[in-house]
């Protein structure tokens, strides 16, 4: 059982000194990526999605520090990995590609040499060899890119917002990694780039046999590719399951927020929205970190801790209304 | 071809037209051009020297010591019999040599303490900061005497004391840019492909911190020229018989009255070339300001 679990993160705490205080960014976050599984993790903006993806590939810089859990990468704990083995890990098991493609690339070097660059990294081959030029041209044409050869001698600034993703997505998936983590990659982009660039990731990895975690903010995207769903909040994972259940039964007062505040064709009613605004991390509200803007809130929600229950087979949960369920039942 | 919507010829180059534009600003600016020529002549007597030369510049000439400046010795002889013309014009090549190599060597270390620093921070940032304090909390000239002191009077030590002394400045700058650029996102894409450390500051950090480097080690061309000619004229610098500017003026100190050509021709070849590269640095300055372009 353990496995067959690509990777699972268990009890992660990541925190920020700042001068306001310590920003607790990550609260005990647990969840888990199967194998060729296409996971995508939901939240509002700073509910730590990004710090998560950071954190897998150990690229969390000061003044973050990850204080404790687990994260088990095929049978090994990344975060005991020495500097040098997580290196070797990096591109080739695990890859990432990023929300602002243009900003990815150095902009005073070519496409070319910087693809180059990863291979020669990855492989071991010299970068200026013919070996790793036609690496880079057989990827460029996988990624469906055009005139792969005039490409490589362009600059980033040359290229659009779609093709310089393109060739990040190119770049992480190189060496064909285990794990692919994208943070965004379309929220720069045209909504008519988005779905392109999309449609290319699930091919890719379908065709390399790679996993993905997805991160977004944008439920559609997440509905139309995801095969599990992490729905954050406030550094917490507070529903995982898989998408169809997630989008029909959602039982997380916050989920089945966020799924109202959808806006859908025909509807004629104003839009429901969660109230309140996402918590100040430095001062978290206690108990349950969603508390102060549930609907569904009780006594002990402010007091104690909701943990990780089943409500159903693979579907899980983190509030208070469960608990007691299964106390009282 | 368009450029901003605006048709423009094919054989519209920007590049070319943009290095046209420097050099009309280069060409209209006076004290530049003033600047451009010193420097060129300057260079143009170092490499031609051993050419135009009349004599020897070490050969001592007992029997015509001390001659004013006459048709057979443009600028005179000192109290050895060297004609003093000779001295100067062999002079600007060692002037020139402890140019290149300190701005190589004190460019060359600068720029990498301040990119290490600026790359990894921390402890690291913290402790070779520090050190940079210490040397620049003393002033230049007095610092750069007390290692040539300490080292022994020789150009190589002359070298390298001002190369001790300057590296601070482009230490301070390259940190400056490299903790800019840390933090650009393609660098934290470069580290989830897997680069090293060492990969990233030499092919992705180090680049971006060259050019302020360059500009300031233009600009400080004329710094390090009064320098050791003031390491010079205290003998702490090249030994005699070396003509090196500072040490003829302070040769030719005890004659200034009634031979005043010993010290004044160096002397005026040592502020003429400075001012030249300070004339210049500063049109580079202006010209590479995109707010006094256009």
């Amino acid at each position: 059982m353990e496995d067959s679990k690509l990777l699972s993160v268990r009890n992660l705490r990541v925190i920020f000194r700042t001068y306001r205080g310590i920003v607790k960014a990550l609260n005990g976050v647990n969840f888990e990526i199967g194998r060729e599984e296409f996971v995508g993790i939901v939240g509002e903006t700073g509910c730590g999605k990004s710090v998560t993806a950071l954190s897998i590939m150990r690229l969390i810089q000061q003044p973050g520090e990850i204080i404790d859990g687990e994260i088990i990468f095929d049978g090994t704990d990344l975060l005991k990995l020495s500097e040098d083995d997580m290196r070797k890990v990096r591109g080739k098991e695990i890859a990432m590609i990023f929300q602002e493609p243009k900003v990815s690339l150095n902009p005073v070097l070519k496409v070319g040499t910087q693809l180059k660059e990863a291979v020669s990294i990855a492989d071991g081959i010299p970068q200026k060899s013919r070996e790793a030029e036609e690496k880079v041209m057989d990827i460029l044409d996988a990624v469906g890119l055009p005139d792969p050869k005039g490409l490589m001698n362009k600059y980033p600034h040359e290229l659009s917002g779609g093709m310089a993703q393109r060739v990040m997505i190119a770049m992480g998936l190189l060496k064909k990694p285990k794990l692919l983590i994208a943070d965004e990659p379309t929220s720069a982009l045209d909504v008519t780039i988005q779905a392109q660039i999309l449609n290319l990731i699930k091919d890719l990895v379908s065709k390399f046999r790679t996993s993905v975690l997805f991160i977004t903010h944008d439920l559609g995207v997440v509905a139309e590719y995801s095969d599990r769903v992490v729905i954050m909040y406030a550094g917490n994972v507070v529903e995982i399951g898989d998408v169809y259940t997630i989008f029909r039964n959602p039982v997380h007062p916050y989920t089945k927020g966020l799924l109202n505040a959808v806006p859908r064709i025909g509807q004629r009613e104003p839009l429901e929205t969660i109230p309140g605004i996402v918590p100040d991390l430095v001062h978290p509200p206690s108990g349950c970190r969603f508390h102060p803007r549930c609907s569904k809130a009780m006594e002990v929600c402010s007091k104690e801790f909701p943990e990780m229950v089943e409500v159903e087979k693979d579907h899980f949960v983190a509030c208070h209304l469960f608990t007691r369920g299964e106390k009282n039942g | 071809m368009r450029i901003l919507g605006i048709p423009v010829p094919e054989s519209y180059k920007p590049m070319i037209e943009d290095l046209k534009h420097t050099m009309y600003l280069w060409r209209k600016s006076r004290l530049t051009m003033v600047g451009t020529i010193i420097v060129l002549a300057f260079l143009m007597v170092a490499i031609v020297a051993p050419f135009v030369a009349p004599y020897d510049p070490i050969e001592q000439n007992l029997k015509e010591k001390l001659l004013p400046p006459s048709r057979e010795h443009l600028f005179g002889t000192d109290q050895f019999g060297r004609d003093i013309f000779s001295r100067v014009l062999y002079g600007s090549r060692i002037a020139l040599w402890i140019i290149l190599l300190v701005s190589l060597i004190s460019g060359g270390v600068g720029t990498m303490i301040g990119v290490f620093s600026g790359y990894f921070g921390g402890i690291v940032d913290e402790i070779l900061m520090r050190i940079t304090d210490m040397f620049l909390a003393f002033p230049g000239l007095v610092l750069a005497m007390a290692f040539a002191a300490a080292m022994g009077p020789s150009l190589t030590n002359t070298i390298i004391a001002i190369s001790l002394v300057y590296w601070t400045r482009y230490a301070r700058l390259a940190r400056a840019e490299a903790m800019r650029v840390k933090n650009m996102e393609y660098i934290e894409a470069e580290k989830a492909i897997g680069a090293s450390h060492l990969r990233i500051i030499f092919l992705h950090v180090l680049p971006m911190c060259i050019s302020p480097v360059l500009v300031q080690l233009t600009l400080r061309m004329g710094t390090i020229i009064l320098t050791a000619a003031g390491l010079g004229f205290l003998g702490l610098g090249a030994q005699p018989p070396t003509p090196e500017w500072g040490a003829m003026v302070s040769d030719g100190r005890n004659y200034l009255v009634d031979q005043w050509w010993i010290s004044t021709f160096p002397g005026l070849a040592i502020a003429i070339v400075v001012l030249g590269f300070n004339l210049l640095g500063d049109g580079i300055r202006d010209m590479l300001d995109p707010r006094l372009r256009r």
